[in-house]
């Protein structure tokens, strides 16, 4: 029940300065980058605010992380690519997208990746269920999410163990066995989970009744590690938005049948005078 | 008076209650993780099989805490561990919620939750709710590149056959856990 009493649960301090900004700040600013990826379309914009953001990842120092997901990235674009020129055989309106049109998505979503990369690499739970508490939340919004939160590490270990158990078996869980079998591999991998589940939720209660989690009474763990202070990052991150936003760039039309009939260095032009 | 004490005890949850469904959400986001890894990415089975585990294991929940709220709740905590570790949770939370508060509805003008066809109509009805969702906000996401949102569109289809295959996967779990004593109602 320490991840519950909202102590401490990571005993590594984190000496990056992204870890030491408040919780709360990260999220907010996270939310706000969502929300306007949503609306921001200018490709060098949206550039600006990966390299932005890749910088924050980079302070984490988790390079061989950063590597495999940038990997994927491309591997994703080229596959999209790939489903483009492959459609484009059958619809004709297909052949008309461009390369521009297909990286914009993911330009959109490079940044919305480094910046969840930060705060999940950068979140400390106690911090993050301090946090949830400090919102003054309803009881029934953060004690599940406190529960979820600090056991899923618990459920992956679980897993670990359930794949051993079916290799001393002699049974693995692979695509061979998933395509061959599905019906004995859902069985495999589901039930004893759910009945693992069911059991850790059981004595969870009880721990939690026994502790008064519930009602939030008799915890002196609320430390005054919650700085509100610290929102010159996202002050930053708002600034980098409006730079970001009044880059002239690209214009891309959106939709299908919405062709670019217009060249490239049009497009530069028309920016320009903007 | 019988209204304001219904409308009270929905949002009086005992600490069982919310630790289930807080467990729950961890084990279907890992489950389904852990499907499409071991199934090597995004292929038809792999596809089919994380959406029938996904709804299976709701079923289950659901049969666990018969109350009218925990789909609400489960979107709820799903979302939030979603925003707090992917970020893109707060976006599609509205959606969801709207979703899964029809479904619930429907659940409840059929029986409410202590019928397993009303659990099975309004899970059934969430998914497809959800699912409709999502492909607005991927649309809005992806607009510039129609192609990859029809194959995205592909994908959720196959996946939706997962949720209805698991619909009748969920329900002979139940039986199982019933029989096993996990579920007594």
């Amino acid at each position: 029940m320490l991840a519950l009493s909202g102590a401490k649960s990571n005993p590594k301090p984190f000496s990056q300065w992204m870890g030491k900004l408040d919780i709360r700040i990260k999220v907010l600013t996270m939310f706000v980058l969502s929300l306007s990826l949503i609306f921001l379309k200018n490709p060098v914009g949206l550039a600006f605010l990966g390299v932005l953001s890749t910088i924050c990842l980079f302070s984490l120092g988790k390079y061989r992380l950063m590597g495999i997901i940038y990997l994927i990235l491309v591997i994703t674009w080229m596959l999209s690519q790939g489903f483009t020129m492959l459609l484009g055989l059958f619809v004709p309106a297909m052949k008309e997208q461009t390369v521009l049109q297909t990286i914009i998505p993911f330009l959109r979503m490079w940044p919305l990746i480094n910046m969840a990369l930060t705060v999940a690499l950068s979140m400390e739970i106690g911090g993050a269920l301090i946090a949830l508490k400090k919102m003054r939340l309803p009881r029934l919004i953060y004690l599940p999410v406190m529960v979820a939160l600090r056991f899923i590490p618990g459920f992956i270990n679980d897993m670990k163990q359930l794949r051993d158990c079916l290799l001393i078996r002699g049974i693995s869980l692979n695509l061979l066995a998933l395509i061959s079998h599905p019906n004995r591999t859902l069985r495999l991998l589901v039930v004893p989970m759910v009945i693992r589940a069911l059991r850790l939720a059981d004595e969870l209660a009880i721990a939690a009744e026994l502790k008064r989690v519930g009602y939030g009474e008799g915890l002196k763990t609320e430390k005054a590690r919650l700085r509100w202070c610290d929102s010159t990052f996202f002050v930053a991150a708002m600034l980098a938005l409006v730079v970001a936003w009044n880059i002239p760039g690209y214009e891309v039309e959106s939709g299908m049948m919405s062709s670019i009939n217009k060249p490239q260095t049009q497009g530069h032009m028309e920016s320009g005078q903007q | 008076m019988k209204v304001k004490t219904k409308l009270k005890s929905l949002f009086t949850w005992s600490t069982e209650e919310l630790v289930l469904i807080g467990t729950f959400a961890a084990l279907i986001k890992i489950v389904t993780l852990t499907v499409s890894l071991v199934g090597g990415g995004m292929n038809p089975a792999t596809l089919l099989l994380k959406n029938i585990v996904a709804t299976a294991m709701l079923v289950v929940l659901i049969h666990k805490v018969p109350r009218a709220g925990v789909l609400v709740l489960y979107v709820l905590q799903q979302a939030i561990i979603m925003m707090m570790l992917m970020g893109s949770g707060i976006m599609i939370l509205p959606g969801y919620l709207l979703a899964a508060i029809f479904a619930e509805t429907l659940a409840f003008l059929v029986g409410g939750y202590r019928n397993t066809a009303a659990i099975i109509l309004g899970v059934a009805f969430y998914d497809l709710a959800s699912r409709v969702i999502s492909m607005g906000m991927s649309w809005l996401f992806m607009r510039e590149n129609m192609a990859l949102f029809f194959v995205a569109l592909g994908i959720v289809g196959v996946g939706y056959i997962g949720c209805l295959i698991g619909l009748g996967t969920g329900i002979k779990f139940v039986k199982e856990f019933r029989h096993a004593g996990f579920i007594r109602r």
